[in-house]
């Protein structure tokens, strides 16, 4: 009885896995290919090969044909001896790598350096400096999807041994001061680490005892900065090979990692289903562009967690399509925020729907320019209250900054009440919140010339009806730009 | 030649130290050792170079009896320009530090002029008696005294290159300076005061009464010819040196950069030997003073552009 309960486990097990399915991923030179980083939702994946003598990191689109050729990614990104192992926001237009010998400096050894899109190719490249950097090698950066963690390897003295993982956070205007990742680090080595999609599950390697051979796969939850649940993938993911960088495609069922052949060099393989996916997540993508003209807009975005009051992700649009990635929780509600030299920004309470999680979806943002007209900025208030709420500071700064920024503008400030009350009296409170308004926009030094007013009273509503919703709605103060 | 050699060490030493196999994805490089890499990113670079040589010649004097303003004196600092054309080959090692292989066409000259020396010369009787109506038969004589050396030469390098900044590099490395053919010193002397003084011989010994004479020989010897042909010593026509330079790049296009070179090249090699002379400048008031010419030195401080080619 026993040996049929064995056999048919191991026939069970068999069976799963030989219904995932590990193909050699298109691309694959005859020198190391490895770190097949996906992006943008899935349609990018950003690669490393060696295959022009020196690693460098290439991207290759997904086509209905498959991946399409790798190409070099343009801009100074490759500006290196070798740099590869790159890790990208959602959005794609952050690029997080490890160079050796790049030419905007290093710290000694191989160092991660952060990179930017931009209009030309990727540029801005910044060694992350010596809080994360050491003089040992510290590379295969995993960038979290908010931008906030960040988990690389190095071989800095003081580890368990080998290379160990590290992670550093973002604080406020820095990264902090790394410290070895709890709960992973061996006296073998430990490298390659994943941050999925969700944020909370992670991917490694190491060449532990007790692998397949090698070094493997192993799969963990990242919690308050440990690792915990870790296990190896186990067949057919690890063989007897090398297995590294081992990526799930956010709401897929397909996985992508690197694997070493016969030659000793790396590949990239694609994994169908994927055995180890990450949590499902809602995926946000949308264009930004110009409210007049509908031309793309590169635009920064800053999402904030409203019920937590942090900054869930800091992304960029690109600039020549306008496109941006994001990647939210379901049921939970955001301020989205974007901003562009010469446009009004855009501000506006975003709430993902709750029942769609593993979805994709669509939030376009139109942003006026500055010189146009129909632009506008609304700020609300409590029921018969003409006192700022708190959470109108931040919009209201944004409105100071905007104005600073640009000294020949001015603003229009109009105020409104709901419809309950009388007239004389709404017209008087109008009147009140546009100078609440006015008086903390003209505290941020914003000289009173350049701030027009004026009460409405109940006369113009934004939304017509007597529920409370309506009324909430019109109990505000809109501002707009003026010429 | 054995400090060619060191300093070749050196160079290769410094520039390869860097080289390691490490990469991004092996901290430790590959398990077989190898370095499959062939830094691409840093191509090999050929290229010409041109520019212009500030030479500075030296050479000390010392002396049992101290005289002033000897036209001697002339030879203890020079200065000339020279012009200089060359290939080089810039083989990179990593991405800021490589091997620059140089050869050029290196011209060297320097020389100076003395206006202020001072020769005792023979009065006539018949032409104007005694000095103040006294017994003295010589009077001081102002003279200009001229000399320069210049040779056509080769000069060989090998340097290490390293990248302050994308743009910004140093170089240090030896030298080698070869001269096709000797070394040419030219020396003139002329009389400028008094009106009256002449000189008797020419440097060839052939009497007669000069305002001015000259000589071009390959050797290095007083300005007033001296009795034993040893007191002089032949120039060195293969020296060894340390060159020192500052570049910067300025990119013309991805695959041509031009890049002005400030260089300083320091010979260890003496241009040359000591040897011991007589001054004649004070043959009626002192008598002949034994001197010592010091090893000479001629260096220079060269403004070079190169035009680099990346292959």
């Amino acid at each position: 009885m026993r040996f049929v309960t064995i056999l048919l486990l191991c026939t069970a097990l068999v069976a799963q896995a030989q219904d995932v399915q590990i193909t050699p991923l298109d691309g694959n030179s005859s020198a190391d290919d490895f770190a097949p980083s996906p992006t943008r939702h899935g349609r990018v994946l950003v690669i490393s090969s060696e295959r022009d003598g020196q690693q460098q990191i290439y991207s290759m689109e997904r086509s209905s044909n498959g991946w399409q050729s790798p190409s070099s990614v343009g801009g100074d990104v490759n500006d290196a001896t070798h740099a590869g192992a790159a890790s990208l926001l959602p959005d794609g237009q952050t690029m997080y790598f490890s160079a050796f010998e790049h030419d905007a400096g290093g710290n000694g050894r191989t160092d991660i350096y952060m990179a930017k899109r931009e209009r030309n190719g990727w540029g801005s490249v910044q060694n992350l400096g010596g809080t994360v950097n050491s003089s040992a090698y510290d590379a295969q950066p995993a960038i979290s999807p908010d931008g906030r963690t960040l988990i690389f390897a190095s071989d800095r003295p003081g580890g368990d041994g080998g290379t160990d993982l590290y992670i550093s956070e973002w604080v406020g205007n820095a990264w902090s001061v790394a410290r070895p990742l709890k709960g992973v680090n061996s006296a073998s080595n430990e490298m390659s680490p994943v941050i999925n999609a969700d944020g909370k599950s992670i991917t490694f390697s190491s060449n532990r005892p007790g692998g397949s051979g090698g070094f493997d796969i192993y799969v963990g939850r990242l919690e308050n900065g440990t690792v915990t649940n870790i296990k190896n993938a186990g067949s057919p993911i690890n063989t007897s090979a090398d297995e590294m960088f081992y990526y799930s495609a956010p709401n897929s069922n397909q996985a992508f990692f690197s694997r070493t052949t016969a030659s000793g060099d790396f590949d990239n393989f694609s994994v169908v289903p994927n055995p180890f996916p990450g949590d499902p997540v809602t995926l946000v993508e949308g264009v930004v562009s110009n409210a007049v003209t509908n031309e793309p807009v590169a635009a920064d975005i800053i999402i904030t967690d409203l019920t937590t009051q942090k900054v869930v992700s800091n992304l960029r649009s690109d600039a020549a399509t306008g496109q941006y990635y994001a990647t939210l929780s379901a049921g939970r509600v955001y301020s989205l925020t974007a901003k562009a030299p010469g446009y009004l920004f855009h501000s506006e309470r975003y709430e993902v729907p709750p029942g769609s999680k593993g979805q994709t979806i669509t939030k376009d943002i139109a942003l006026s320019p500055l010189n146009g007209a129909g632009g506008r900025l609304l700020v609300f208030f409590d029921y018969d209250k003409s006192e700022l709420k708190s959470e109108s500071y931040p919009e209201l700064e944004r409105v100071i900054e905007l104005m600073r920024n640009n000294p020949g503008i001015r603003m229009r400030f109009e105020g409104h009440t709901d419809d309950q009350g009388e007239d004389a009296y709404n017209q008087s409170l109008s009147e009140r919140r546009t100078k609440s308004v006015v008086d903390y926009i003209s505290s941020g030094g914003i000289d009173a010339s350049r701030l027009e007013s004026a009460g409405f009273g109940e006369s113009r509503p934004l939304m017509k009806g007597t529920t409370e919703e309506a009324r909430a709605m019109n109990r505000r103060v809109e501002m707009k730009v003026v010429k | 030649m054995r400090h060619l050699l060191a300093m070749c060490f050196l160079a290769c030493s410094v520039a390869a130290y860097s080289q390691g196999t490490e990469d991004v994805l092996r901290p430790n490089g590959r398990p077989d050792g190898g370095d499959h890499h062939r830094h691409a990113k840093h191509p090999v670079v050929l290229g010409l170079e041109a520019g212009l040589n500030v030479n500075f010649y030296g050479q000390s004097i010392t002396r049992e009896t101290a005289i002033e303003n000897s036209i001697e004196d002339v030879v203890k600092g020079g200065t000339g320009f020279s012009p200089m054309v060359g290939l080089f080959v810039d083989v990179p090692l990593s991405s800021r530090i490589g091997i620059q292989f140089r050869a050029a066409y290196d011209a060297k000259k320097a020389g100076a002029t003395k206006s202020d020396g001072i020769v005792e010369a023979d009065l006539v009787p018949a032409e104007g008696g005694t000095v103040d109506g006294g017994s003295q038969y010589y009077v001081d004589a102002t003279t200009e005294s001229e000399f320069s050396v210049s040779m056509s030469a080769a000069t060989i390098g090998i340097l290490g290159r390293f990248d302050i900044t994308k743009e910004l590099f140093l170089t240090f490395g030896p030298v080698i300076n070869l001269a096709f053919g000797d070394v040419t010193r030219t020396d003139r002397l002329a009389v400028l005061a008094p009106d009256s003084i002449y000189i008797k011989a020419d440097y060839a010994g052939n009497s007669g009464q000069f305002k001015e004479i000259e000589r071009s020989s390959s050797l290095s010897q007083a300005m007033i010819p001296q009795q034993a042909p040893s007191q002089a010593s032949t120039f060195s026509t293969t020296r060894v040196g340390l060159e020192l330079g500052l570049g910067y790049r300025f990119d013309i296009t991805k695959n041509i950069y031009l890049a002005p070179n400030l260089r300083y090249q320091y010979y260890v090699t003496p241009f040359t030997d000591e040897y011991s002379a007589f001054d004649y400048s004070r043959i009626y008031s002192v008598g002949p003073v034994p001197m010592t010419f010091g090893k000479a030195t001629l260096n220079t401080l060269a403004l070079v552009v190169q035009l680099g080619f990346s292959l």
